[in-house]
This record gives structure tokens, C-alpha cells and sequence, in this order.
């Protein structure tokens, strides 16, 4: 009965599958029940998946009725469900081979479209439990498989798995700051194209590595999306502890979120570090005078990174306006002039004293966690410096996205390149939408159309559907509602599901 | 780096103050030079407010040059702060090292 | 020793410490000329033997080499059937010098400095290096002849103080420098000049006022630009030349004298022309007037100092009309005691000592000296009357506890120095003013008792030194965007380096063949890159890369520029750990003559746009503008002309005024953009708002107030590109509220109506149409939308591009 229902649900998927293709030949639209079972999804593995899984499923069903749970029994089990022997056995107990070839034989769910890429992705993670075997000669082996175009051209066993062993490959090579970018966006990938466990260990490594370099402010930036985790809410609380802030969760809470939490054994110092670390007190101007906002500049600069608040770089910026409005700066420029014997003009080394100390705000602006206050009460200085980081950005990313191909370009088939240049793209715009977020509308009239044209490009001409997928999302998140086309956007996004 | 810039205030890296006159600052420079041309070790770092910095011979001729003009011996004027008034500098952020232990990641990772 | 390997002459000086003595060669005189002559046998004949082969015998005698050091190019002498390069010849100088100073002093030169011109490139400079090391010299450091010439200036006088000017008028250029002195400390504080001005020019100038007296007298037609003509232009020429030299040194009146002249198919025997000083003034003022605006320009950029001293470099400075007129036009007295001719010899062979740089082999040291050895680092030369000395002993076994000087005149001792744990010691010497001071060296030991050191002596000479001279020009890296991204700006002090992180704008595949990424190093003040000229030019060869660089991957530059002011270069691939330092230098680039003239027409077009305009706003800056720039087409119009009858430098100057030319219509263009752009960003504003405030919602209300608050932050800021980003920003903001407003979609579809003619496929528009009427009567508004969407389908790019100016790409 139950073998019945099994065969049933894979004739179903093959005559859903033959109605697209029927339709696709003959250049009509297809059926919507047939695109909805289709669509985006890599129909033979999946077949073959379901079938093995199938047959060991009826089989364990048959044995159990027959003697009970005995060691077949067992072994059937296994192989209906690998997902469970995985997780729970062979990568805590870092074992390579065997999670390879479980993988690419057994068709887990989670990986099932694309079981080269997950083959790779739970090797990858079974040889780093215990740190063996990672020669550079196996690594370029394994970086070999992951990333395959199918031979018609379609990217469809390229999904999170896939994208997510690339990236581990890239940060065992040394190659950070990229592994970085393609974890963000396996991160936030759909669920449809994404397992959850790609995405989870995706956010676990994010975070991680913020934490490993002491960026504790990258921590809790990165702790606002991806998937629901309570890592996430732990290392979120022990990162606020850390920086001082004042919604910092308090010790039992934060015992609590530790207890909750996985990779507790490990997990206990950073537990002790976030307990034992002292609250800031705020630095304030006490007067607004060319010696105090000197001293605050410095004051500020020694705090270690992302300590800083944006209120009290805003004190600062006050503090320098003062200066530089009341005159101050001017007699000092004088004084020293006459002293010196030189003939300099005082306006120009004024105005670029100026420039240099709003060069000095735009550095510090990214380490710092924006904190709703209203624009309008910025000072000008500070609102400068504003301007031109979020100049610098955009205009980063302007060029990036002036060389994405589309329209007519011709295919390339580098589909590797294309993530990653997607996943720059996505990395710069998070980066703007983090630290400014009142001015995030700014994209969208900055790259809105040249991306939507490559995600077209993508789907037309390079058939990257999931990667246009992608691009086509995060369009209709930065796209405003009433603009022209963002129903356009909505029916890609709709159509590369 | 803004701390860099900071650090490298022509006035710090010669260890002269910043009402010196012209004069000091040529024997400060030339002093420092002869020393780290025999390679005296207390030569080869100075104290700023971010902590250690190194010099090498390169670095002091560049100071040298700034404060010969008198329009950019002006500005690091402004810009000068004395480091002995604030202190050692402050410790970092403590670096979580287990981190990628915990997500069961014992390899290399740099970067 | 310093040498002055000069365009037309050369000297060399010797600084013995005390004073300066100029080395004379065989024939007696100070002055070497640069003519470098092979006969068939192999002989070679230098300075003034040679000169006097310059016009005889052209084809194995070659004179102003120095102009094409660091070029390829290769002069090739008949007699003995070979070529040589610059550097070749002027080695040759060099090795004549060398022998010179041997037999007056006896002893032979290894180490030298020799004074290069303040803009010189690397190859150049390293061309000089290479011609010194065939001369057999084993060490030479360049110096920049303005601060030679600074150096000697500033040695000769009794006290330094205030601004002086350096006047350089050598054989073909002429350089000015602006220094700032005070007690000693010397400093270069700007530099300007005209590389096309200079002893030549002046005699061109009376060339061309003997071939129109000729032309009067004897009818006989003369052209410069004809290369025919070119053997009785030479003659001439130097005719000329004698005459001005003639005229500067003693007489008032001189006559010129050229015996058979011959033209083409005119022969004139001979032709006698009388010159007074009178004449060669009204005849070479225009030139001087030149140098004096270039000596203002340098005044002007540096905040117009009263000047203390005018320093007169250069055998052309000679001319007594440059004299009256110089101290005419700036009140400033003369140095005294300076002989112009030898002043960068003198300036170099000071820096030599300043340097610490004996022209002797260093043989002539450790003569079986006793004593402890210390090592000891002091300044050769200092202005500075309290210099420090530091040292170190070397031999811990000595166990030397301190060290003491004393001065040989008795008057001035050290107290006893105690060593640090490093062997080290520091103190301070006291100097005499003016003079050298020799101190001896004692040392005490652990034992207590007293010794003298090894070396048991030091010498300190007191005089002026002078800082490395600011950065010429502004150095940068061309960007993909026609921008600048500035290293260095003009007037640095050297040394400097710089690095800064860039992104490829490309995808490099180590597949694709001939493929280099290319990093472009230019230097010039303007904003736009193709107005820099390339000075160098780094490739990233795709077949070096380890695997595909993307588009957007970091790539590190580092540019240096070292004392002497050449420059060098790094870039570093960090994802693929690769450094390429390779940097192909260029000098200036040829420029054939038809590109030049298209530029001119090109130029003339928009300079006539910008004149309506400029009148019709009576704006007084961009006329007077376009004034200057009027003169300075004409000059490079004739240069042009000059040119294409082959003369190179013609050709050299052309291309920089055209440069010059198209950089002030940018200015212009540039000062024009801004209440162009003021005024399109309040109009587009005003339509927004209009539109924004009814159908807009709270949050587009607020954004637009915030674009509109960005766009004057920007204008103050005079930020161009971010003021475009706020009015894209702004246009979506207007067209999002505009496209809510129910009417507007029947007004696009009575616009498209209208034009239905002009469809790829006239009977569907028209169906459209009426199936539109349709919808806009029965109200429905998603209906209509999606029929105009449809319609504009059809049309040319135009007409939606004219209403949304957007291209979207997916249907």
C-alpha cells in the first residue's frame, strides 16, 4: 500500500515533468499544476532519490511486519532516512569517504537536488570535525566537484550545498573576505533552492568568524537575517555584553541563551568572556572648544572597534562644528603662521583640516551600529560624512554593476563567476542597508535596473534560474512598492521559483 | 586607518614637541637617522597614543620633509596629540578564538 | 666632485672642504663643450677640439646628446661605420673630465654627483648612471640642478634669509625655482619653467631676423620649416650665436658675416649685416618676456613673497638687456661672486660633500691605525652649529666605557659620553661658523686608562644644506571612469610613498591570450585622465595569473618616489599573492601632426559654443579665458605648421599647448556645469514635489526631503556624481507618484494615440488603442496600464524611453 503510494507520487512527477517539456517543444505555456511540481527542480536526481529512499523505505516497512526490528530493519531504516545517520554520526564523528558516498548514493532530503554539490559540502564538514586530510592536492579535487553546469545548460544542481562547499573551499585556502560573501548569500537563499542545514551552517560560520576577529559589531549585523537559530540569539546577546550596549541581555539570560544553544562546550568561553566584561560609560563633550574635541577625536579612536556609538560620533561631530564655526581654528592657523614665517593661506589649510576630520568620521561611521536617530538632527559635519561613505559605496557599486552582462551578451557558462560577482554585489548593498538604513532607497535608483536586466540576462540567455531567482528577491526587497516595475520583478521572481 | 594617520604625526615620530623650532627639528631628525643607521635599538620604535609604532629611515626623512613646509608643519600641529597624557592605550576586544571549534571547524582559516 | 653634464657645456668643481675650486681642462678653460667627434681611425676628440667639427664635419661629430638620454635612439657616425648611444658619448665627456681633474689635482675620481635636470624622467637618470659607470666612476648620486644651483647660491652668501630666486636659462630650457632660506637651512619651495626656452631660442630668434634682412637685401628666400634649406639655416645659426655672445660680453656694435650662402638654386657670396646691442634687445624681448611670466606664474602659485636675491644661472643670463630687465620687473638684487656658467657644478660637488661622497678611492683609509674601533655617523655638512654624532663601539672586547671630542683649535671639548648597553653613544659637537672643524677622538676603558679611538678624527664642515626639493608635478593612476585617482599632489615633499586598494573592472582569464590588465600611471594637475600625460604604465599579463581574477577583486598599488624624484611602482594581486613591479616607463609620446590638427578643429568648435555663450552671460572669467585661449591656439597653430616640416620639438610643444588649450575649455565647460546643475536640480524638485505631495506616501514624502537635502549638501561639496545619483533618485521618486495618478495613464495612451504612425506594427497600435478607450471608459485602471505597457512595446525606444527613460529587459 504504502509502495503503492510511492509509485504513485514518482509516476505523478514524471508525467508532470513529460507535460513541460511537451509544452515547452511546441512553444506554449505550460500547464500551471505541471510548472508548480517542475519548476526549478532537478527532476531525474529527484527520481532517483525518491526511488532508492523508496525501496528501502517499503523494504524496512515489509521487514518490520515480518520479524520486528532487527538489524535489516535497521539497515533499511538507514537507508530510507541518511539525513538521520549524517547529522547524528558520520560528520560529529568525521568520517569523509563514508559521508561523500552516503551522500551521492542515498539522495538525503535535504540535498537532494543537487547531490554532487551537498556530497562535497557533507565531506567537507565531516574531514574538518577533527582537522584531517586537508591537503591542498584534495582540496583542488574536491573544488573540482562542486560547481558543475549541467550538459544542457540549466544551473539547477547548483543550490546552497553547492555554493556553501565552494565557499568552506575558499576559507580553507585563504581566501576569506570571498568565502565570506557566498556564505551571505547561501544565508538568505530561498528555502525552495536552500536546505535548511546549508543555511544554518552558512550563519553558523558568519558568525563565527566575526567573533573570531573580535568584530563583534559584524556579529550582531549579521544576527539579523537568515535563518531562525538560537546561535544566533545567543552570540547576538553575548555581542552586545560585549560592546556595552544597553540592551544587552543580563547574566541569566544570557546563561540561559548558552544552555539553549549547541556547541555549548565550546561555546562556554565566549559565555565567560561576555560575564566578565565591564559596561562603558559614554563619553560626553564637557565644553565645545578646539582642545576638548581634540581629545574626544582620540578618545574615540583608541576604543577598539565597534565600541563606538553613533550618538557619540555625532557628540564629536558638534564638537568639531563649534570649532570650526566659532573661529577658533582660524586664530590658532594664525598664530601659527606668524611663528612660522610661512605665507600660507589660512581658509585653504582651514578647509582641509575640515576635510581630514570628516575623513576621519567616514571611518569610523562603519563600525558603528546606527541608532534611530532622526537625520535632521545630525550635525552638518557629521551628515558629510554620511554623504561620502555612502557615496563611496554606491559608487562601488555602480561600477560593479556596470560590468554585469546583459541584453545580448553572449553565454559564458562561468557560473562560479557569476555568484560571486552577485554575492560582491549583495555584500556592498547589505553593507549600506546595515549602516544606513534610512538611506537604503538609494539602491534601488542606483543598480535597480542594471541588475534587473542581468537577472533577465541570467534567466534568458545563461538559464542561471536560480541565481536570477536570487537577484530577482533582492530586488523585490529594496524595490519600492508604487515603482513602474516592480510588478516585473514580482512576475520574474514569481516565474524563476 | 584613521589610527594610523594619527600614529604617524611627524611630530611623534621624531619625538619633538610641537613648539620646536626649525633648527631642533633638523638635529632631532639627523640624530635619529645616524642612529638607526648603526642600528640603535631604541631607534627603531616610537610611542604614540595607539601604542608602538615602528620607524625606519624612510619614515623619518618623510617627517623631516613635511615639517620643513610650513603649511603641512601647521596642520600636524593641529592634528598633534602628546602621548604621554593619555596612557597605555586600550586593550582590544577579546577574540573569541574557539569560535570555529564550536561549529565543528578545526582547520586553517586566516583571513 | 660634482660635474655639470650640461646640453651645449659641461664643468666639473672639487670641494676640498674649506673652498671650491672649478677644474680646468688641457685647452685652460672652465667650461667643456658637449661635442663628442670619432674620426675613421677611432679617434675620439672632446670639447672644444670637437666643436670646432660641429659644422664641417656633421656626420661623425654630435653635440646635444643629453636632450635624447633614456631614448632609443642612436647616432650613427659615418667614418668609423658604427652607432652610439647618448649614453656612450657622454661618457666620453665624463672620461675627459676625469682626466681632467687628474692632472690638476693627481688624483683620479671614482665617485662623483652629477646634476640632472629637475625633470627628468627615470630612463633619463638612469641613462646618466649607465654613461657614469662607462666612465668608470663607481658610485654617483644626481642631484636636481635648480638645488644644485640653490646650494652653491646659498654657500656664497653671508647670511641666508628670505625668498630667492633661481633664474636657469640654459641652452634649450629654462627652469625657475623659488627658495626659501633661513640661517642655512635651504628649501625648494615651488619650481616652474619652459622646456622650450632657452640660449637657442634667442638665437633662433636672430636667425629669423637675418633671413628677412637678408631676404631685403640680396632677395635671397630663406624658410626655417623647408628641410632643404636646412645646411644655411645651421650656418646662420651659428652665426647668430656668435654675434649674441659677442654683443653680451664686450662690444655695443657687431656685424655678422657669412661668406657663401647657398639656397636651393641661389647662391649668395656673402652677406654683411650690422647688429648693435640695441637691436638684439628689441629683437629678443618677447622671449625674455616669456621667462619673466613664467617667473610670475611661479610667484603667483606660491603667494607672491618679496624676493631678497635673484640667482642668475646659465650662459645666456649673460645678456645685459635680461639683466636690467629681470631687475626691472622684480627689484631684487643679484647674488655676487657667481659665475653662472659653473654655479650647478658648484652645487653639485657641495651636495657631494654633504653627502659624504670623497671623490677618492677609499684606499686611502685604516693607514695601520691603533686604538678601538667605534663607528661613527655624522653630518659631513650641516648648518647647524650644534650638530649631534652618534656611535657605537664595535669591539666589546676593548671594553670602551666613553668617548670624548675635542675640537683641534683647543677652544671647545665634549664632556665624556657614557655607552648604553648597546654600545651606542650620542652627542652634541659645537662648530665654528663658517669653517670646518676637525675634533679628535678619545675613548676610556674599563681599566681606566685613556686611548685614541680609531678613526682618531672627524671633520664637520659648517654651511647650508637644503631640503629635497617638493614633487614637480601630481602624480597619479588613470581610472576606468576617465578619472584621476591622485597619489601625490605637487608639492610633496620627497620622499613619499603611497598605497592605495582599487578594484579590476573586468573579468581576467589566464585563458585569454595577448590580454593585460593595464594600470596606467599619469602625471598632471586635471581632473580627467586623457588630459595627464602617461609617465609609465604597469601590465598584469593574463598568462601570469594563477587562475580567473574577477571583476571587482582588490588589487594593491604602492608608488614611490624616492630623493631624486624617480618614481616606481608595485601592484599586488593579495587573492593571488602576486606582485608585478614591472613598470613600463614612456617618455613623451609622438603625436603625428594630422591628429594635432583634428584636435585644433575640434577645440575651435567648442570654443565658439562656449564664446556665444560667454557673451551672451557677459561672464568677464570665461572671456578673458577664452582670450588666453585664443593666443595660445595661434602659437600651437604655428607650431603645427612647423612641425610638419619635421621639427620634432615644434611638434613636442604643439601637443602640450593643445593639451593646455583643451585643459581650459574644461575649466570653462566645468564652471559652467555647476548653475547648470544648480538649476536642474531645483527644477527637477519643483516637478517632484508637485507630484510627490498628491500622490506620494508619507515614507517617498520624507525620502524626497532627504534627496533634496543630499543634493545641496553635494552642490557645496561640488560632488558631481553623487548630485546625479540624488536626481535619479529623485526622477523615480516622481515618475512612482506620477504613475498614481489616474489620469496619467490616459494621457500616455492620447500621447501614443497621436502617434501611431510612427509603431513597428501600425494596424496592432491602432487595435490597442480602441481596446484602450475601451478600458479608460469603463474605468479600469490596471486594464489601461497594461494596454500602454503593450503599446510603447511597439514603438521605437524613444517614446518610452522619453516617459520612463527606463530599459527594462525581461517580457
Amino acid at each position: 500500500m504504502h509502495g503503492l503510494v510511492l509509485v504513485a507520487i514518482i509516476v505523478v512527477r514524471l508525467l508532470a515533468y513529460w507535460a513541460n517539456k511537451q509544452a515547452t517543444h511546441a512553444g506554449r505555456a505550460p500547464p500551471a499544476w505541471a510548472m508548480s511540481l517542475v519548476r526549478t527542480r532537478a527532476v531525474a536526481p529527484r527520481v532517483i532519490g525518491f526511488g532508492v529512499r523508496g525501496v528501502f523505505w517499503t523494504w524496512a516497512w515489509v521487514i518490520w511486519l515480518d520479524h520486528g526490528a532487527n538489524a535489516w530493519f535497521c539497515l533499511c531504516v538507514i537507508g530510507a532516512f541518511p539525513q538521520l545517520v549524517l547529522r547524528t554520526l558520520l560528520i560529529p564523528a568525521g568520517i569523509p569517504h563514508a559521508a561523500y558516498y552516503f551522500t551521492r548514493v542515498l539522495h538525503p532530503q535535504a540535498t537532494l537536488g543537487e547531490t554532487r554539490g551537498g556530497a562535497v559540502f557533507n565531506e567537507l564538514r565531516a574531514r574538518l570535525r577533527w582537522g584531517r586530510a586537508l591537503s591542498p592536492a584534495a582540496l583542488e579535487r574536491l573544488a573540482r566537484r562542486v560547481v558543475t553546469f549541467d550538459t544542457k545548460g540549466t544551473d539547477l544542481r547548483t543550490r546552497a550545498a553547492s555554493l556553501a562547499a565552494r565557499a568552506m573551499l575558499d576559507a580553507l585556502t585563504g581566501d576569506s573576505e570571498r568565502a565570506r560573501e557566498l556564505f551571505a548569500v547561501v544565508q538568505t537563499m530561498h528555502f525552495r533552492h536552500a536546505a535548511r542545514s546549508a543555511r544554518v551552517y552558512a550563519q553558523a560560520w558568519l558568525l563565527s568568524d566575526a567573533a573570531r576577529r573580535g568584530e563583534y559589531h559584524e556579529v550582531i549585523r549579521l544576527s539579523e537575517r537568515g535563518p531562525y537559530t538560537v546561535r544566533r540569539v545567543f552570540m547576538r546577546g553575548a555581542a552586545r555584553r560585549l560592546l556595552g550596549q544597553a540592551q544587552a541581555p543580563g547574566r541569566w539570560q544570557l546563561g540561559l541563551l548558552w544552555l539553549l544553544s549547541p556547541g555549548r562546550v565550546h561555546s562556554r568561553s565566549l559565555l565567560k568572556l561576555a560575564l566578565q566584561r565591564p559596561a562603558r560609560s559614554k563619553f560626553a563633550a564637557t565644553a565645545r572648544d578646539f582642545a576638548t574635541a581634540q581629545r574626544l577625536t582620540l578618545e574615540l579612536l583608541r576604543l577598539p572597534r565597534g565600541l563606538a556609538t553613533r550618538s557619540e560620533l555625532a557628540e564629536l561631530a558638534r564638537s568639531w562644528q563649534t570649532v570650526f564655526e566659532s573661529g577658533e581654528l582660524q586664530d590658532r592657523l594664525r598664530a601659527r603662521r606668524d611663528a612660522l614665517q610661512g605665507s600660507f593661506d589660512i581658509e585653504r589649510v582651514g578647509a582641509r583640516f575640515e576635510r581630514e576630520v570628516a575623513a576621519q568620521l567616514t571611518a569610523l561611521v562603519p563600525t558603528t551600529l546606527p541608532d534611530g536617530e532622526p537625520e535632521a538632527e545630525l550635525p552638518m559635519l557629521f551628515l558629510t560624512a554620511l554623504d561620502q561613505f555612502q557615496g563611496d559605496l554606491l559608487g562601488e557599486l555602480e561600477e560593479l554593476c556596470r560590468t554585469l552582462p546583459r541584453g545580448d551578451a553572449p553565454p559564458t557558462d562561468d557560473l562560479l563567476q557569476h555568484w560571486r560577482t552577485w554575492a560582491r554585489v549583495r555584500t556592498l548593498a547589505a553593507r549600506l542597508t546595515d549602516t544606513l538604513p534610512e538611506r537604503a532607497h538609494l539602491i534601488f535608483s542606483s543598480i535597480g535596473l542594471s541588475t534587473l536586466n542581468h537577472g533577465a540576462w541570467l534567466y534568458n540567455q545563461e538559464k542561471a534560474r536560480i541565481l536570477a531567482h536570487d537577484v530577482f528577491r533582492f530586488l523585490l526587497g529594496i524595490a519600492p512598492k508604487g515603482d513602474p516595475n516592480w510588478q516585473t520583478i514580482r512576475q520574474n521572481a514569481k516565474l524563476s521559483q | 586607518m584613521s589610527q594610523h594617520a594619527l600614529a604617524e604625526n611627524p611630530f611623534l615620530v621624531l619625538e619633538v614637541a610641537a613648539t620646536a623650532t626649525r633648527m631642533e627639528v633638523e638635529r632631532a631628525g639627523q640624530k635619529l637617522l645616524a642612529q638607526l643607521a648603526l642600528g640603535v635599538a631604541s631607534a627603531k620604535s616610537y610611542k604614540t597614543p595607539f601604542g608602538k609604532h615602528e620607524r625606519d629611515e624612510s619614515a623619518v626623512r618623510t617627517a623631516l620633509s613635511v615639517l620643513r613646509d610650513p603649511e603641512q608643519r601647521a596642520l600636524c600641529e593641529l592634528w598633534y596629540t602628546d602621548s604621554t597624557a593619555s596612557g597605555e592605550p586600550n586593550a582590544p576586544l577579546p577574540s573569541w578564538s574557539d569560535a570555529l571549534r564550536s561549529i565543528g571547524w578545526r582547520g586553517p582559516c586566516t583571513g | 666632485m660634482g660635474i655639470d653634464l650640461g646640453t651645449t657645456n659641461s664643468a666639473a668643481c672639487v670641494f676640498d672642504g674649506e673652498q671650491l675650486q672649478s677644474v680646468r681642462s688641457a685647452a685652460g678653460e672652465a667650461l667643456t663643450p658637449s661635442v663628442v667627434r670619432i674620426d675613421q681611425r677611432g679617434n675620439v676628440s672632446v670639447g672644444t677640439r670637437a666643436f670646432r667639427f660641429l659644422q664641417k664635419d656633421p656626420d661623425n661629430t654630435r653635440g646635444e646628446f643629453k636632450r635624447l638620454m633614456g631614448s632609443k635612439h642612436r647616432y650613427p657616425f659615418a667614418a668609423v661605420g658604427k652607432d652610439y648611444a647618448p649614453e656612450e658619448l657622454a661618457a666620453q665627456v665624463l672620461m675627459s673630465l676625469q682626466k681632467d681633474v687628474e692632472s690638476q689635482l693627481g688624483v683620479r675620481p671614482e665617485r662623483a654627483v652629477i646634476a640632472v635636470p629637475a625633470l627628468f624622467e627615470l630612463p633619463q637618470i638612469q641613462a646618466t648612471s649607465e654613461a657614469a659607470r662607462l666612465a668608470g666612476l663607481t658610485r654617483i648620486e644626481t642631484i636636481q640642478e635648480p638645488v644644485a644651483s640653490a646650494l652653491a647660491s646659498g654657500w656664497s652668501a653671508d647670511e641666508c634669509r628670505g625668498a630667492w630666486l633661481v633664474y636657469d636659462l640654459g641652452g634649450g630650457t629654462f627652469d625657475a625655482s623659488l627658495l626659501e632660506t633661513q640661517e642655512g637651512l635651504l628649501r625648494i619651495v615651488g619650481h616652474d619653467g619652459d622646456n622650450f626656452l632657452g640660449g637657442r631660442d634667442f638665437d633662433l630668434s636672430v636667425v629669423d631676423w637675418l633671413i628677412a634682412r637678408v631676404a631685403e637685401s640680396s632677395g635671397v628666400r630663406i624658410q626655417r620649416s623647408d628641410p632643404a634649406h636646412a645646411s644655411a639655416v645651421a650656418k646662420l645659426k651659428v652665426a647668430a650665436e656668435e654675434a649674441k655672445i659677442e654683443l653680451s660680453r664686450s662690444a655695443t656694435e657687431t656685424s655678422i658675416v657669412i661668406e657663401a650662402l647657398s639656397v636651393g638654386d641661389q647662391h649668395v657670396e656673402l652677406i654683411e649685416e650690422p647688429l648693435t646691442r640695441a637691436e638684439l634687445e628689441t629683437i629678443t624681448l618677447p622671449l625674455i618676456e616669456r621667462s619673466i611670466k613664467v617667473c610670475g606664474r611661479l610667484l603667483r602659485a606660491q603667494g607672491g613673497p618679496q624676493l631678497e636675491r635673484i640667482v642668475l644661472v646659465g650662459g645666456p643670463t649673460m645678456m645685459p638687456a635680461l639683466r636690467a630687465r629681470l631687475q626691472q620687473a622684480f627689484g631684487a638684487p643679484f647674488g655676487s661672486g657667481l659665475d653662472p656658467m659653473l654655479l650647478v657644478a658648484q652645487g653639485a660637488a657641495l651636495f657631494a660633500a654633504s653627502a659624504g661622497l670623497d671623490a677618492r678611492a677609499s684606499s686611502q683609509a685604516a693607514k695601520a691605525a691603533t686604538g678601538p674601533r667605534v663607528w661613527l655617523q655624522y653630518p659631513a655638512m650641516t648648518p647647524d652649529t650644534s650638530p649631534f654624532i652618534v656611535g657605537r663601539a664595535l669591539d666589546a672586547a676593548d671594553g670602551v666605557k666613553s668617548v670624548r671630542f675635542t675640537r683641534s683649535d683647543g677652544e671647545w671639548q665634549s664632556e665624556w659620553l657614557a655607552l648604553e648597553e648597546d654600545q651606542s653613544f650620542a652627542g652634541m659637537l659645537s662648530l665654528k661658523r663658517r669653517a670646518s672643524c676637525t675634533f679628535q677622538v678619545e675613548v676610556t676603558r674599563a681599566d681606566g686608562t685613556t686611548a685614541t679611538a680609531n678613526p682618531a678624527q672627524v671633520t664637520v664642515v659648517h654651511g647650508v644644506s637644503i631640503g629635497e626639493p617638493p614633487l614637480a608635478r601630481t602624480i597619479g593612476v588613470a581610472r576606468a571612469d576617465d578619472g584621476v585617482a591622485v597619489y601625490f599632489e605637487r608639492g610633496s615633499p620627497l620622499p613619499i610613498r603611497k598605497t592605495f586598494t582599487h578594484r579590476t573592472v573586468e573579468n581576467v582569464s589566464p585563458t585569454a591570450t595577448d590580454y593585460a590588465l593595464r594600470v596606467p600611471i599619469v602625471q598632471g594637475d586635471f581632473p580627467f585622465a586623457h588630459l595627464c600625460r602617461l609617465v609609465g604604465v604597469i601590465e598584469i599579463p593574463s598568462s601570469a595569473l594563477h587562475s580567473a581574477l574577477p571583476a571587482g577583486s582588490v588589487i594593491e598599488l604602492t608608488l614611490e618616489v624616492d630623493r631624486g624624484g624617480a618614481l616606481t611602482a608595485k601592484a599586488f594581486l593579495p587573492a593571488q599573492n602576486l606582485l608585478f613591479d614591472h613598470v613600463e616607463q614612456l617618455l613623451a609620446p609622438a603625436t603625428s601632426p594630422e591628429k594635432m590638427a583634428e584636435l585644433v578643429a575640434q577645440l575651435e568648435q567648442r570654443a565658439s559654443g562656449l564664446r556665444g555663450k560667454a557673451f551672451r552671460e557677459g561672464a568677464r572669467k570665461a572671456i578673458v579665458s577664452l582670450a588666453d585661449f585664443e593666443a595660445t591656439l595661434a602659437t600651437a597653430r604655428a607650431d603645427l605648421d612647423a612641425a610638419r616640416g619635421g621639427d620634432q620639438d615644434a611638434a613636442e610643444k604643439a601637443r602640450r599647448a593643445l593639451i593646455e588649450c583643451d585643459g581650459v575649455l574644461g575649466d570653462i565647460e566645468a564652471a559652467n556645469a555647476w548653475p547648470e546643475l544648480n538649476a536642474r536640480a531645483y527644477e527637477e524638485h519643483t516637478h517632484a514635489s508637485h507630484w510627490v505631495s498628491q500622490f506620494g506616501s508619507d515614507q517617498e514624502k520624507r525620502a524626497l526631503s532627504q534627496c533634496m537635502d543630499s543634493i545641496e549638501r553635494a552642490l557645496r561639496a561640488r560632488s558631481a556624481g553623487e548630485i546625479e545619483r540624488q536626481l535619479r533618485a529623485m526622477t523615480r521618486l516622481k515618475l512612482t507618484a506620477y504613475y498614481r495618478d489616474p489620469d496619467s495613464w490616459a494621457r500616455a495612451l492620447d500621447q501614443a494615440a497621436s502617434d501611431v504612425q510612427g509603431a513597428t506594427d501600425p494596424s496592432k497600435a491602432q487595435s490597442l488603442v480602441r481596446q484602450g478607450r475601451s478600458a479608460e471608459q469603463a474605468g479600469n485602471l490596471k486594464e489601461l496600464e497594461r494596454i500602454v505597457r503593450e503599446l510603447w512595446r511597439l514603438f521605437p525606444v524613444d517614446q518610452e524611453e522619453r516617459s520612463l527613460s527606463f530599459n527594462s529587459g525581461v517580457r
